[in-house]
């Protein structure tokens, strides 16, 4: 696991792209690779983890589909459709 | 999204990559369905995702559905959703995917692998925008970009009849074909060390540069499993390099290098011991000698430095056992 890079700094890259982009929604990879900057985006695990710790804060809302991908949106981007 | 994103996801500089970009770059811009075509590993899913990230809809959500991972039984309630009640086990309203990607991009993967039935259901949808979610008592009016990519041909799917034409059309109004790996294998020592610096991040480690004999090998390497496959190779020779320079396994005792003398896998019984071990010896000299020069490319000095001997001392193994540095300089 990455020493540059710590859970809190990707947590918060994550929480600044959702405040620039409140309905946006992507898996744990697309997260990693298109929204956050190169070094916080670098270990995809450590985003899904980052992502883990937003969803128990009740920050984040996430849906698992049937082929087991994970989306993950914003809360109140959440119960579109 | 950042031109930085773009960078760090959308690797090559090549002219048959370029013109690949080119191309993406003016479909994000359309709001029509794409077919993104290529093999497997390739990037497509990565192609799919610049689109959405540079078109319009990048506010909004990007949902990826894996059509292979899906049982057939479950294709138009994981495309429609259902409300609560619409069957015995619908407890609550579940949004299907299109709903999730509502006022985005919804990306169907795999879509050759979808059944009649499945090809039928999203045809329909396809025809005017709109699906009834089961148990909804109305239509759903849907605002969703299509892009479907596939590593089968197609064209053969269509001739079988195992894949609608009249579902094609609609897909493939842009087609976008994503190039092999082995296209374009100047582009190889970039994502080479894209690979490394990342796996470096990942894991706390100093960058290393690639052996110039291992970089030639990956880019004379067809690569069938594409980008994904040479991401694997790179890495594992990364994370189990030793020395100064990052060897790919296969390339240590590559076509082009001096081929040490082999010791005998079992000691000969027919030699003298002291005789035996001596020979022992000298073919574990020359293929350590021989191991050192590839890792430094044929520098003594780094290669002394490697090994914790003086140079001079170096030097003078080296031309003991007829070994030239020069030979090893070649590919640099």
């Amino acid at each position: 696991m990455s020493t540059q890079t710590s859970l809190p700094q990707i947590a918060a890259g994550i929480l600044a792209y959702l405040q620039r982009h409140p309905n946006a929604a992507d898996t744990a990879r697309g997260i990693a690779r298109w929204w956050l900057p190169a070094p916080l985006g670098q270990d995809v695990e450590l985003v899904a983890h980052a992502l883990d710790t937003l969803l128990q804060q009740g920050l984040l809302h996430r849906q698992v589909n049937a082929d087991r991908q994970t989306i993950y949106s914003g809360r109140d981007a959440r119960g579109q459709g | 999204m950042t031109v930085a994103a773009l960078e760090h996801c959308l690797i090559g500089t090549s002219a048959v990559f370029r013109t690949m970009l080119q191309t993406l770059e003016k479909m994000a811009t359309f709001d029509a369905p794409v077919l993104i075509t290529g093999e497997t590993g390739c990037g497509k899913e990565v192609a799919a995702r610049a689109i959405h990230y540079l078109s319009p809809r990048r506010d909004r959500p990007f949902v990826p559905l894996n059509c292979g991972a899906l049982p057939d039984h479950l294709v138009e309630n994981e495309l429609f959703g259902h409300r609560r009640g619409a069957y015995t086990d619908a407890r609550e309203h579940h949004p299907g995917v299109i709903a999730q990607a509502e006022g985005g991009t919804l990306f169907l993967d795999e879509i050759d692998a979808l059944s009649a039935k499945a090809q039928v259901a999203l045809l329909r949808f396809l025809q005017d925008g709109s699906y009834r979610p089961l148990g909804a008592a109305s239509p759903t009016q849907a605002n969703v970009r299509i892009l479907a990519a596939t590593h089968a041909n197609l064209a053969l799917a269509l001739e079988k009849g195992s894949f609608r034409a009249d579902l094609h059309y609609r897909l493939n109004v842009l087609e976008l074909r994503v190039p092999a790996l082995r296209q374009r294998p100047e582009d190889i020592p970039l994502l080479a060390s894209h690979v490394i610096r990342e796996t470096a991040g990942r894991y706390g480690l100093q960058e290393k540069p690639l052996h110039p004999q291992s970089l030639d090998w990956l880019m004379r390497q067809p690569w069938p499993g594409n980008i994904r496959e040479l991401e694997n190779c790179v890495q594992r020779a990364f994370l189990l390099s030793d020395g100064a320079l990052v060897m790919v396994r296969e390339t240590r005792l590559g076509d082009d290098a001096p081929q040490p003398p082999r010791a005998s896998p079992e000691p000969s019984t027919s030699l003298h011991f002291n005789t035996a071990r001596q020979q022992a010896l000298l073919a574990f000299e020359h293929a350590h000698l021989s191991h050192l020069m590839q890792l430094s490319a044929g520098n003594v000095t780094q290669a002394a430095r490697l090994a914790g001997k003086e140079r001079r001392s170096l030097g003078k193994l080296l031309k003991a056992h007829g070994i030239e540095p020069a030979r090893f300089r070649m590919a640099q």
